[in-house]
């Protein structure tokens, strides 16, 4: 029963997360050029010197927001059709515990954009590893980290709008989200948020939880 | 996991985000920079004097009130507008029989300041140390960089390898002035638009403070011996014009030095001021051939001395109050406590509690009453509703606002 949950849940995904892979791939694939460019253009001892006396940062401005922008896609594409063609009610009603149902959707969705952002992260880090001493490439790492944070709990906020039932609960469950993330998007230098991080696990573990509310309320019937 | 488990789960974490968002919302509506009156130390008249670039009319006034023209201004601050005067060929031959010269004035001027998020910051581990002694003008960029943390290894930038030899001869030069591994931090000056380089000082890990720069290509280390006289909180290495002096150096005691460069060794000269906090006090220093004008920033007010430059002894002080501005006086009564994630004095990120009083405590008081009698609801939840305002505020009425059931006859079940 778990793995025709997760079949269909990739059904329902599979165009969104291959476009979004494709941006990830893209946006890495750029990253390098920005990279091989800032090191032609610039000189490797003016670039190391941008970072350690100007903290600047050496990705691309996508950094910042693609996470988000492919944590929302992925959540819209498994939980828009789930809210517009009334499935929600029959996957709700399936022979397995609600909550374990939606544990397995939410799951899914958490570890397909696991998938998406480690290969990524991973790829470009042991690349800029060439360029760069682990000084500077695991500050990129500790500054990039809460972003892709922010990328999964905008797919389980996703998540909480869409199962919520009311049309007037789903603006406040936005405006909660709205809220929320830009706890994760504080300017500061690299490695500013190392303290911030149990409170970045805090934020995921109550977005992982509010879909769970939402599900209790449509199977309540709450128009 | 019980659905009235994770209501009340939601409800403290909305409760956080509005404690935090509203806040800042309104703190960004509201927020005025604070203002203080900037004062110098006239040689002249031999008192702190305020001065008033806004004022075309009387710049310069006295602590007392007597007030001076634009023209008295130039001349009863001779040191701070010698630009001016030497503009103006009023430039005086000597001051206090000490005759004056403009590249004199130039070399005895400092300009310093120390932010409190200077201190609570992630530390840099890596470092640029440039050629102390250049042989043409100016300071070049080297083509390495260095660590110091349990060993000192310099990586060249072209190839991002560990240049083994150079990292062997400073490694050794450390090893032998007794510096003992790890460092527990380095500071300096990466700036490269100054007329020389002091390198770097490192506190190692028995808490001595060692000096490091590059002279010629060869390590140069020195162990300072101040620790055996202060407890070495922070350095701020500051490369004076005159190369009286190193830096500044925060003790743990509160207490700020300059280290001098005196015969071949380092003298910690510690400035007249009241006790200074590095994490939370903002320093300004603006220092002339006689006098140095320190301002000492902090939450009650900024304390003004003026120092005389050779001994750093106090000859005069002033005390101007801190003013709350409209953020402070609305939030007294608005968020009697809130959240921020980020603060002026930190560049770290993390949630901190503000508490601005217990004034606040009335308008959740009357919150909680307007929820109890007027919100429509059964009486039980009133009453939980209610108590939560009373504690939480106004952030608890919006997290509840948000959540389903605020105004609903059906309990939660």
């Amino acid at each position: 029963m778990i793995q025709a949950i997760c079949y269909k849940e990739w059904i329902k995904t599979r165009g969104a997360v291959l476009l979004s892979g494709v941006l990830l791939a893209a946006y890495a694939v750029y990253a390098f050029i920005h990279t091989g460019q800032l090191f032609r253009v610039d000189g490797a001892v003016a670039t190391w010197s941008g970072v350690i006396l100007k903290d600047a940062f050496l990705l691309p401005g996508a950094t910042r927001w693609l996470p988000l922008a492919t944590g929302l896609m992925v959540g819209l594409a498994q939980f828009v059709p789930e809210l517009t063609e009334r499935r929600l009610k029959l996957t709700l009603h399936l022979p397995l515990p609600a909550g374990r149902v939606l544990s397995v959707m939410l799951l899914h969705g958490v570890i397909t954009l696991l998938a998406l952002y480690l290969p990524v992260a991973i790829a470009l880090l042991s690349g800029l590893s060439a360029y760069y001493p682990p000084e500077i490439t695991g500050a990129l790492a500790w500054r990039a980290l809460p972003w892709f944070a922010a990328g999964i709990a905008a797919y389980l906020f996703t998540a909480w709008t869409c199962v919520e039932p009311s049309w007037q609960q789903r603006v406040k469950n936005v405006l909660v989200a709205a809220g929320a993330l830009p706890a994760c998007y504080v300017d500061g230098p690299a490695g500013s948020y190392l303290p911030f991080l149990p409170w970045l696990v805090v934020i995921l573990a109550v977005a992982f939880l509010a879909p769970f509310q939402a599900a209790g309320r449509f199977k309540e019937g709450v128009q | 996991m019980r659905k009235k488990t994770i209501h009340i789960i939601l409800l403290l974490f909305i409760t956080c985000v509005a404690a935090w968002a509203l806040p800042a919302l309104v703190k960004k509506a509201t927020r005025v920079p604070e203002r203080y009156p900037f004062i110098y130390y006239s040689s002249l008249l031999r008192e702190l004097c305020i001065i008033d670039y806004g004022d075309d009319e009387t710049p310069l006034s006295t602590l007392s009130g007597e007030k001076f023209s634009e023209a008295q201004f130039d001349s009863l601050l001779p040191l701070l507008n010698f630009r001016q005067l030497m503009a103006d060929g009023h430039l005086p031959d000597s001051i206090d029989g000490i005759e004056i010269t403009p590249p004199l004035l130039r070399s005895k001027s400092v300009v310093f300041r120390h932010n409190p998020v200077d201190t609570r910051t992630p530390r840099p581990r890596l470092h640029v140390l440039f050629e102390s002694m250049p042989r043409r003008v100016g300071i070049e960029m080297p083509g390495d960089v260095f660590r110091l943390e349990d060993r000192l290894e310099f990586i060249d930038c072209e190839t991002n390898r560990v240049d083994v030899e150079k990292s062997t001869r400073f490694q050794q030069a450390l090893e032998r002035r007794g510096y003992r591994f790890p460092a527990r931090w380095s500071s300096g000056n990466p700036n490269p638009r100054k007329a020389y380089d002091e390198g770097y000082f490192s506190l190692d890990a028995s808490g001595r403070l060692f000096h490091l720069k590059m002279v010629n290509g060869k390590p140069y280390v020195r162990d300072t011996r101040v620790s055996e006289r202060v407890e070495v909180d922070a350095f701020s290495v500051f490369e004076a014009a005159d190369k009286r002096f190193y830096g500044f150096l925060f003790g743990k005691q509160g207490d700020i030095y300059i280290l001098e460069a005196r015969d071949g060794g380092y003298h910690p000269l510690k400035l007249d001021i009241e006790p200074f906090d590095a994490r939370r006090d903002r320093l300004v220093i603006m220092g002339n051939l006689l006098y140095w004008n320190v301002s000492v920033t902090t939450t009650a007010g900024r304390d003004y001395y003026a120092l005389r430059t050779s001994t750093l002894e106090r000859v005069a002080s002033h005390h101007a109050a801190h003013a709350p501005g409209p953020w402070e006086r609305l939030s007294r009564w608005t968020f009697p406590f809130y959240l921020t994630f980020d603060d002026p004095d930190s560049a770290y990120v993390y949630p901190r509690l503000h508490f601005t009083g217990w004034r606040g405590g009335i308008v959740h008081l009357l919150l909680a009453l307007a929820t109890g009698f007027l919100v429509p609801n059964n009486r039980r939840r009133r009453l939980y509703h209610s108590s939560y305002i009373l504690i939480t505020g106004v952030a608890g009425l919006l997290a509840l606002l948000a959540l389903p059931r605020f105004i609903t006859k059906n309990p939660i079940k």
